[in-house]
């Protein structure tokens, strides 16, 4: 990237502004002209490159003793400059990590869905909904970041249920409490953060601090069983959280529906 | 702990004082050079934000102290018409400089805090807190001076921060 002469020139003269001034005008003019650079393409390296040129310049008239403290202004100065790119940097970052996570989730989901397709084919239809509600529990638990996660489907004899902790955090759930988070599973709302646990008298007793509910719905509307999850490890559940576990939710009933269907030509 | 500073913004040169203020307020309660600079950023990209697209407003810099850290807590309200689409406006910036990750996402980005709120019609408040930890060291010394303090009914000032 070329630097236009125009920018190096204005730099120049607001730094030998700056290391005479040093007040907080002159570090403003600083943080505007970080700004155009950006905006101007102008590179990192370039920059330091100009920063160096300016600072040699202004230390050519300067006795000896009063060196250090040029140098210290020029430094807040060029700090300022920086801390434009500092801002786009970290954008860049926080999206590298989000890309990452996207990667991850699709990879997993792409797993998850072949795993289901042989799940659902089982010999036995228990084992076949077992095994789909296991993976959908467990995959996830792990894609919200959640300690504890349960599935459910079916009523009766027929009723396959399954859950999932994070060992490795030695997570752990109340079989009474989650039972109990099932039972209540029709009235809750879809996310129940950490700070309404604790202001409703029914649900304060309860150990898990935030919860997560989707219902397993089958293509003909039926509500026949629930994804749940709780204790997510940082923070509460996120709307992005909610999309993933209905994404499941909807794969789980998808394979459960398949595995009956499978179970019905079998039996024929 | 020092008091809270209020400045108003109406133009341009009204960033000044709010960088300046902000500045000095960290610099008091011990957050470092570099800290200081990334505060003063952030107080700039909030103003900037109310100069541009609503032309009036307030930016209150208040000092906080909890038992391990210390904050600046950076608050600005306006009565605009408040953000069309939030979402859009903390992911890539109020429409200006193409999506360079500046304005209220690179505040964002700066602080430790942020959170916006805003109704269309009655305006914008935009609160971003940056946080300093404080060290056992400075714990330590800080439970020194109160009880000298209790035991001999005297202030000594032995810096032991803010």
């Amino acid at each position: 990237m070329t630097t236009p002469g125009r920018f190096r020139s204005e730099y120049v003269a607001a730094l030998h502004l700056h290391v005479v001034d040093r007040g907080e005008t002159t570090l403003r003019d600083g943080y505007e002209l970080g700004r155009r650079a950006l905006a101007e393409g102008v590179s990192a390296l370039d920059l330091a490159a100009i920063h160096h040129d300016a600072l040699a310049s202004s230390l050519e008239p300067i006795e000896r003793e009063r060196m250090p403290e040029v140098i210290a202004a020029a430094a807040a100065f060029f700090q300022e400059i920086l801390s434009a790119f500092e801002m786009v940097h970290r954008g860049y970052r926080e999206a590298a990590v989000e890309a990452a996570a996207e990667r991850r989730q699709a990879a997993m989901l792409r797993r998850l869905s072949s795993f289901l397709a042989d799940a659902s084919l089982s010999a036995r239809h228990t084992d076949a909904a077992a095994e789909v509600l296991q993976l959908v529990a467990e995959h996830a638990r792990e894609l919200t970041a959640a300690s504890y996660s349960t599935a459910s489907w079916g009523t009766g004899d027929e009723r396959a249920r399954a859950t999932s902790f994070d060992h490795e955090s030695g997570a752990t759930l109340d079989p009474s409490v989650a039972e109990h988070l099932e039972r209540i599973a029709p009235a809750l709302p879809s996310r129940v953060p950490r700070s309404r646990w604790a202001g409703e008298p029914t649900l304060r007793a309860l150990s898990p601090s935030n919860v997560l509910t989707v219902a397993v719905t089958a293509l003909d509307g039926r509500q026949s069983g629930f994804l749940q999850l709780a204790d997510k490890g940082r923070g509460d559940f996120t709307e992005a959280d909610e999309a993933i576990a209905r994404h499941l939710a909807d794969m789980a009933a998808a394979a459960l529906e398949r595995a009956e269907l499978y179970r019905g030509h079998a039996s024929v | 702990m020092p008091d809270e500073v209020r400045v108003e913004i109406t133009r341009d040169e009204d960033m000044l004082p709010a960088r300046a203020q902000g500045r000095a307020l960290a610099l008091e309660l011990g957050f470092s050079r570099t800290d200081a600079t990334l505060i003063a950023t952030a107080i700039s990209e909030i103003a900037r934000n109310i100069i541009v697209h609503v032309g009036k407003g307030e930016i209150t810099m208040q000092p906080v102290q909890e038992e391990s850290r210390y904050g600046l807590v950076v608050t600005a309200t306006d009565s605009g018409p408040g953000i069309a689409d939030l979402d859009a406006a903390l992911e890539h910036g109020y429409a200006s400089r193409g999506g360079l990750g500046l304005g209220l996402p690179g505040a964002r980005r700066l602080m430790d805090d942020f959170d916006v709120q805003s109704e269309r019609g009655t305006g914008t408040t935009i609160t971003m807190t940056k946080w300093r930890v404080r060290d056992e060291l400075e714990l330590l010394r800080e439970r020194r001076r109160l009880l000298d303090e209790k035991h001999h009914g005297k202030h000594r000032s032995d810096g032991a921060g803010p």
